[in-house]
């Protein structure tokens, strides 16, 4: 589409403008529906080995959907970047898989249902949006990628062309909104948008149009993960309302993590990031029951790691140490953190402040 | 299909009511609460549900 006809497109019969149009239009600050498309955010570390089958989440929001059985692919926040970026995703290939008959190995980005509601899709009113970023491989030729709903019933295959190996180029990828499909506006998955890596003939469609089918790449396609060594980057990843792409937004890295951190937080490694002291009630005498504030609301009740060793309890009537269980449960209080209940100890009093000590890491996830 | 390999799930009570289900799930010790938007929880009962998977009750 062009910039006329978008502009055009703001405009009611009588040449005024709508101010409907532009509530929905690109505007600054807010307008990348993508968090961390810049992959500076890497909470969980920055270099991720994965074999077989596995649904993971590597660097912060972007996750590995793969039933690739026979690949091990490494996952790493790199310092490979085009002009203006700092960092990329880097995807690479261990050992291939090279039958994906019925198999596919995506990277992925989920998208929270509240904040894609804007976009009215499943419905008349469906917006147009597009989605860019730069990509870099040592293959060339047309990928393919998806978008898809909640239910994955519904889908969109689009490609992209890698013209020269080892160079970045920037891609864009316009979508018809969808008038319909069930689409989700709640804090549930709004949106999935998928990058093939890799996908068998049973989850391959037509690129360019939507169908009730649930395609994860596009007919045709490369499939990086078949071929031993070989490379894919990716960054400045944004997804955006109407039919241009803009320049990408550049939100500050303290904004990326708050965002972030509705859906993975932790208390932080090493010898002080993990020192978590927290006051907490004692439950009879082996186990306390404990509020952690959390600094930002997650998107739902969290999971929890359980394995918290070496955690002492300090109490008013005594002291304890043991190796501790621990487990974040839904309260009514998810507003401003999340309970938890600590087990394993020693020394406690029933119904008695107490302190509970972790030497671990703490962390809490509500990925999509 | 299994999006996840869940095993040994159990549930863990306060006061005697359930408050979560720890779980290896993907090779890793979670506790999991009764959250429907959590998606761990959303994909134990639907292996629940497909009989694929029981949780044990919690410890007394």
């Amino acid at each position: 589409m062009s910039k006329a006809r978008d502009l055009a497109d703001l405009l009611d019969a009588n040449g005024d403008v709508e101010l409907d149009a532009l509530d929905n239009a690109p505007s600054g600050s807010g307008k990348n529906l993508i968090i961390n498309g810049a992959m500076q955010v890497a909470q969980r570390g920055t270099s991720f080995t994965k074999s077989g089958s596995s649904n993971v989440y590597i660097l912060d929001r972007f996750n590995q959907v793969s039933n690739a059985s026979a690949a091990t692919v490494v996952y790493s926040q790199d310092p490979e970047a085009p002009a203006n970026f700092k960092n990329s995703l880097k995807f690479s290939v261990t050992t291939a898989d090279t039958d994906l008959t019925s198999q596919r190995c995506l990277i992925s980005q989920f998208i929270e249902g509240q904040n894609v509601a804007h976009l009215n899709w499943g419905t008349a009113d469906a917006q147009d949006v597009t989605l860019s970023f730069w990509v870099r491989s040592s293959l060339t030729g047309t990928f393919g990628g998806s978008f898809i709903n909640s239910a994955e019933d519904y889908s969109y295959p689009f490609t992209y062309t890698i013209s020269s190996a080892d160079t970045w180029e920037y891609k864009t990828v316009t979508v018809t909104g969808p008038t319909a499909g069930t689409w989700l506006d709640t804090n549930g998955v709004g949106i999935r948008i998928h990058w093939s890596m890799g996908t068998g003939s049973y989850r391959l469609g037509t690129a360019g149009s939507w169908s009730a089918n649930r395609y994860e790449g596009a007919t045709g396609q490369v499939d990086p993960v078949s071929t031993t060594s070989a490379t894919w980057y990716i960054t400045g990843v944004q997804l955006e309302v109407g039919s241009v792409a803009t320049p990408f937004e550049h939100r500050s890295y303290g904004e990326e993590l708050q965002l972030c951190k509705r859906y993975y937080q932790t208390s932080g490694s090493g010898a002080m990031g993990s020192q978590v002291c927290l006051c907490g009630r004692g439950n009879g005498t082996a186990s306390s029951v404990a509020f952690l504030p959390l600094p930002v609301q997650m998107r739902s009740s969290p999971t929890s790691n359980t394995n918290i060793a070496s955690t002492e309890m300090f109490s008013i009537a005594g002291y304890g140490s043991g190796t501790a269980t621990v487990s974040a449960y839904a309260g009514t209080n998810r507003g401003m953190g999340t309970a938890l209940l600590i087990g394993g100890l020693s020394g406690g009093t029933d119904n008695r402040p107490n302190y509970v000590a972790f030497s671990n890491e703490l962390t809490f996830e509500s990925e999509l | 299909m299994k999006q996840m390999i869940i095993e040994s799930p159990q549930y863990v009570s306060l006061n005697g009511e359930n408050i979560a289900v720890t779980a290896t799930i993907d090779g890793q010790a979670l506790s999991v609460p009764l959250d429907p938007a959590n998606r761990h929880y959303a994909e134990i009962i639907r292996q629940v549900e497909a009989g694929e998977l029981v949780i044990q009750e919690a410890e007394s």
